[in-house]
């Protein structure tokens, strides 16, 4: 600016010199009325704001107000890093851009998010952003936006992260049923988090999304926390403060209290009538709850009778219509099943009175042979052909039943209580708005039997027999609606694997309905999971009790589970291939008996069960990563690459089928893809990166980060965790040729309590103990075999008993007892333990044929020691095969064995296999 | 999300009610607003990244007032004080256009990352701006004018209301101002 311009004029001529504008605005000749001023200073100012108005009114000079413009970091149809392909901008928030892009890599659309170069330019608030995004990284849930990788480009630093394809909430009009469910999905992603220890930090409606499927995500975790640094809390924070907990607005540090407080908030903005937030929303932190249980249960609906019975009667009604379209005779229809049962699909209803009706719809159809549902067919007019006598009438009833197509769910709620009660019925389609029904019913008693009738009349007609039809559709499940209503609540946890979510809610359904065999039994493998065995192990064996009065097809479930909890494959696969014969569209027990056969030591046979389940549920991650893990376990590592890819390519990812493909490039020796891989995954237990890095031979590595792990898993309830830790521990002690590192650990290994399914853990100790010539504590694995063996006669238990008598009778010197009891133990998973042992002991006794035929075999099992031992193995396997080879004068073998560890592990080592490997390399050069 | 309509028509009760320290209640209110918007607007408008402010302004109203019934003083008050904060917004992005090397101090209003402002609408943001702190000493409601319009983007008839002066007024003060501007732009 120029300091001699303009003339800074004082008030009073301003205001003269205004008067005089106004004028010359007004006057038709304004050069006549400059000229008319009489003093001259006054004349010239005028004249010379006159040109410059003059000229202003001509340049359209301030014309148009200020605008803004967005300036994007990135432009669509840039590369980022060779790999991410810019598709557009999809966002601007506070925290830097959102792009929608492409991954070359993974083959998908992924979200690309920018951080405020500000940010990136000090190494210290870097750092600190990469611990957060780190952290953040370990949340994996469905309502949780994941963050993949970050990454730098030409000074812009961004990462990698889920793409949603939706809009913000704050963007969109949502019923009230919309925002209860919204709520209760951000409720459980916060709470994962929060389980985890991983705080958001700034949780507000404008940090969730809502997926063009429903799903609601939270975005943005950690990162107000890693942002916290450039934007001090007594900035301004324009849009977020009333979110933020006054602890936070005085400074603070977020805590999951601040983030109770804001999803308080987020509560009464969403839901304004609700009491409950109130709770969260304290002033002071210490008086807000510390969990959001209490949110969840006020989400997950009121436990009462009504949803029950509306459950009932839209499930006896659709279940009826169903029914109605069978002629007698016809023969099952079963792959219509899965269509009526889209009615109901909880996904996407999660609604109390959608569960419960699910539940019987399911009992119903399960409980009935020849159920099936029915598509593209009138809902009113079928009902009325088979004479069913529902509820369901009126005009506009009518018109549903009309446009009543395949696709649609049904949501119901019922008004007033006492003599007169209304049902409101919406059917949904898919792309169609919804249409709305209005039912009167005179009162509830009578709908409740009406309901009860209508399920037995769908039983009966569908051929099912007078004893079955004796125990009540409920019977399987529970005749108390609120049981039901934990019991519902509990599986949705159960189905995505929150083992410890699931227990309090099936704790309470047991509670409320002790006769409860459905909730005793998923209590039970939660609780076994958990670690709580007594607990669990009491619960499936009252499950059990409880599974006699159960018909058959209701009974195998329970059964198969029981018979792994006490570790009998035996029986499991049996009641395994009932299951899926009565159900055969329900990938979940595919998957169960693929599971048996692992247990079983034949995860050859597992696969086809594998294939069947990702048939049947092509989206479904958890599957395929049983695939991938199973084909590996197999030894069929390509194999389980390609189904890797194949997954991919249909779109699921998910750290267990990163870990399971782990499993096979372990198998192809290729330990930089697997550790990548395993390293990248969150979740990953400690012992498989520990173990695949000693099989890669960075034993001082291995080392100390199982000496972490163990110390951190010394507080973990389940023994096993620390049980597969030591057995990494000795593993590497073993390669390190120094049995000392492992220290009392060993010892430890003998003290798993006498636990039917810890038998082949026992197994393992057994091994080691032996391996080490730990005796007393060989002993002691000794007793508790014996006692798991008296307790659960199984062909497991036997088989372990025999393994443990092999070893004592190699201590003993009896070499033809110790072969034949070794021969004898080859059951179960970790029957490769006793392949080694064989081996080793042919090759001692101077049988270097059997040797050589034990350590292939041994080497062909080589995939369960990646998925569930300790991987390192393998590489002893090779030395000592190399070593019987050379003892056979088979030098050809023993130098292609022992080149196998030179050429992996680092040359000039001083571990104890690279010695020995260099030695028979050179003895047989 | 927003406050509630009720919370803000209520803080401009007590402002028509001349309670001046309403307006430090509200500041905050219209500011996140108007924050919020420009980074949503600048979001939706894909093809067309520029957003003007007297969209913002007037949706900041409407998101924060409601459509209902609002005293038209009330409206007036909010719609003044939204344009000093338009001014704000966007001379502190002007700011971060022309001056990265300049530290961000403390209060500094965090910028949302991808917003900025033209070259040529830095410049003149950055120098009305600092003109207006003058004209304003000669005559504040002739700057409150050119705040208005060129910063908040309001209509002759809301700088009307806003200021409590006619329409007849407004134009010539803007007139005015806006050769004076001119003037102190051009003329060296």
């Amino acid at each position: 600016m120029d300091p001699r311009q303009p003339s800074a004029p004082g008030p009073e001529h301003w205001a003269k010199l205004s008067e005089l504008f106004e004028k010359l605005l007004d006057s038709t000749d304004p050069e006549r009325e400059l000229s008319a001023i009489a003093d001259p200073a006054l004349r010239e100012a005028a004249a010379e704001l006159w040109r410059h108005h003059r000229a202003a009114v001509g340049e359209s000079f301030l014309d148009r107000p200020l605008e803004l413009e967005a300036v994007p970091v990135f432009e669509s149809g840039q590369l980022l890093l060779g790999r991410f392909e810019i598709r557009r901008l999809a966002g601007v928030g506070g925290m830097g851009e959102v792009y929608l892009a492409f991954d070359r890599v993974l083959r998908e659309e992924t979200a690309i998010k920018t951080i405020p170069r500000l940010l990136a330019s000090s190494p210290e608030i870097r750092e600190r952003f990469l611990a957060e995004v780190q952290n953040a990284r370990r949340v994996t849930h469905r309502n949780v936006c994941r963050i993949f990788e970050l990454f730098e480009e030409g000074g812009n630093a961004f990462f990698s992260m889920e793409w949603i394809d939706g809009i913000a909430l704050t963007e969109g009009e949502w019923t009230v049923a919309d925002r209860r469910r919204i709520l209760y999905e951000t409720a459980q992603g916060l709470d994962a988090a929060h389980r985890n220890g991983i705080i958001h930090g700034d949780f507000k409606p404008s940090n969730v999304m809502i997926e063009k499927t429903g799903r609601a995500v939270v975005m943005d975790f950690g990162l107000a926390r890693a942002f916290g640094v450039a934007n001090p809390p007594g900035g301004v924070r324009a849009g977020t403060a009333e979110y933020m907990a006054p602890e936070l607005l005085a400074g603070g540090e977020p805590a999951i209290a601040s983030d109770l407080y804001a999803f308080g908030k987020v509560a009464e903005w969403l839901l304004p009538d609700e009491r409950f937030w109130r709770a969260l929303v304290r002033e002071r932190p210490s008086e807000r709850p510390m969990s959001l249980d209490p949110a969840l249960q006020a989400l997950g609906g009121g436990a009462n009778r009504r949803t029950w019975i509306v459950g009932s009667v839209v499930a006896a009604g659709v279940g009826g219509y169903a029914i109605s379209r069978i002629p007698s005779g016809a023969p099952k229809l079963a792959g219509l099943r899965r269509v009526l049962l889209n009615g109901f699909d909880c996904e996407e209803t999660r609604r109390s009175a959608a569960l419960v009706a699910r539940s019987l719809m399911v009992t119903v159809l399960r409980q009935s042979a020849r159920v099936a549902a029915v598509a593209d067919e009138d809902l009113l007019p079928a009902l009325r052909r088979a004479k069913l006598e529902l509820p369901l009438r009126g005009e506009a009833l009518e018109r549903i039943a009309a446009q009543h197509r395949a696709s649609h769910w049904i949501e119901a709620r019922l008004d007033g209580a006492g003599t007169r009660v209304s049902l409101a019925m919406a059917v949904h389609r898919k792309g169609d708005p919804r249409a709305l029904a209005e039912v009167s019913f005179s009162d509830m008693p009578s709908v409740a039997a009406l309901a009860a009738r209508a399920a037995a009349w769908l039983r009966k007609e569908a051929g099912e027999s007078e004893s079955s039809l004796a125990s009540s559709p409920a019977s399987f499940l529970s005749e108390t609606p609120e049981a039901l209503e934990y019991y519902f609540r509990a599986m949705r946890h159960y189905a995505v694997g929150e083992m410890a979510m699931a227990i309090p809610p099936l704790e309470e359904a047991v509670r409320l309905d002790p006769d409860f065999a459905q909730a005793h039994h998923i209590l039970g493998m939660c609780l076994t999971q958990q670690g709580r065995l007594a607990e669990g192990f009491a619960a499936l064996s009252r499950a059990m009790e409880l599974a006699a009065a159960l018909p058959p097809r209701e009974r195998t479930w329970i059964e198969a589970n029981y018979a792994m909890v006490v570790d009998d494959p035996t029986r499991a696969i049996e009641a395994g291939r009932r299951n899926v014969a009565y159900f055969p569209e329900e990938p979940r027990f595919e998957r169960l008996l693929a599971h048996f056969h692992c247990r079983m030591g034949d995860p050859a046979a597992a696969i086809a069960h594998n294939r069947r389940s990702v048939n049947l549920a092509p989206g479904n991650d958890l599957l395929w990563g049983e695939l991938v893990y199973n084909l590996a376990d197999a030894g069929r590592f390509q194999e389980a690459l390609d189904a890797y890819r194949e997954a991919e390519a249909k779109g699921c990812r998910h750290p267990s089928l990163d870990r399971a493909a782990a499993t096979a490039y372990l198998g192809l020796d290729d330990y930089a893809n697997a550790l990548r891989l395993l390293e990248a995954a969150p979740g990953t237990p400690g012992r498989l990166i520990h173990g695949a890095k000693a099989l890669a031979g960075d034993l001082e590595s291995a080392l100390a980060g199982l000496k972490r792990d163990l110390f951190a898993a010394q507080s973990e309830r389940s023994p096993i965790a620390p049980h597969q830790l030591r057995e990494g521990l000795c593993g590497v002690a073993y390669l390190f040729g120094k049995p000392e590192l492992a220290g009392p650990e060993v010892d430890t290994m003998a003290d798993l309590p006498a636990y039917p399914s810890f038998g082949r853990f026992l197994r393992v100790s057994a091994f080691w103990t032996a391996r080490f010539a730990r005796w007393d504590a060989f002993e002691r694995v000794g007793v508790r075999l014996g006692e798991i063996g008296r307790g659960w006669p199984t062909r497991q238990s036997a088989g372990a008993e025999s393994y443990w008598r092999g070893l004592a009778a190699r201590r003993a010197g009896d070499m033809e007892a110790a072969a034949e009891a070794l021969l004898a133990s080859d059951t179960g998973d970790a029957a490769v333990y006793a392949l080694f042992d064989l081996a080793e002991l042919y090759r001692r006794n101077g049988k270097l044929d059997l040797a050589e035929e034990y350590w292939r075999k041994f080497e062909s099992r080589r995939g369960t020691l990646n998925k569930l031992w300790f991987p390192g193995l393998a590489v002893q396997g090779w030395l000592l095969r190399a070593e019987a080879a050379r003892q056979r004068g088979d030098r050809t073998t023993a130098r292609v064995c022992a080149k196998r560890i030179l050429d992996r592990w680092p040359k000039n080592s001083r571990f104890g296999v690279v010695l020995s490997a260099r030695e028979i390399y050179a003895l047989t050069g | 999300m927003p406050p509630t309509p009720g919370e803000v028509t209520r803080i401009l009760g007590r402002l028509s009610a001349g309670d001046r320290s309403a307006e430090s209640d509200l500041f905050p209110l219209i500011f996140g607003e108007l924050h919020r918007l420009a980074a949503a607007r600048l979001r939706g408008e894909r093809n067309n990244h520029t957003l003007q402010a007297t969209a913002l302004v007037n949706e900041a109203y409407v998101r924060l007032c409601g459509s209902g019934a609002i005293g038209y003083t009330d409206r007036a008050h909010f719609l003044r004080l939204a344009a000093r904060l338009m001014r704000r917004i966007l001379v502190d992005y002007a700011r971060q256009r022309n001056a990265q090397k300049r530290p961000p101090a403390a209060a500094q209003v965090p910028l949302e990352g991808a917003v900025a402002i033209s070259d040529g609408g830095a410049e003149s943001a950055l120098a009305i701006d600092e003109l207006l702190e003058r004209l304003a000493k000669v005559s504040d409601r002739a700057a409150q004018v050119v705040e208005m319009r060129f910063f908040g983007g309001l209509s002759e008839d809301e700088i009307a209301a806003g200021l409590d002066v006619t329409v007849r007024t407004v134009r010539r003060d803007w007139a005015m101002a806006r050769a004076w501007l001119h003037g102190a732009l051009r003329s060296e």
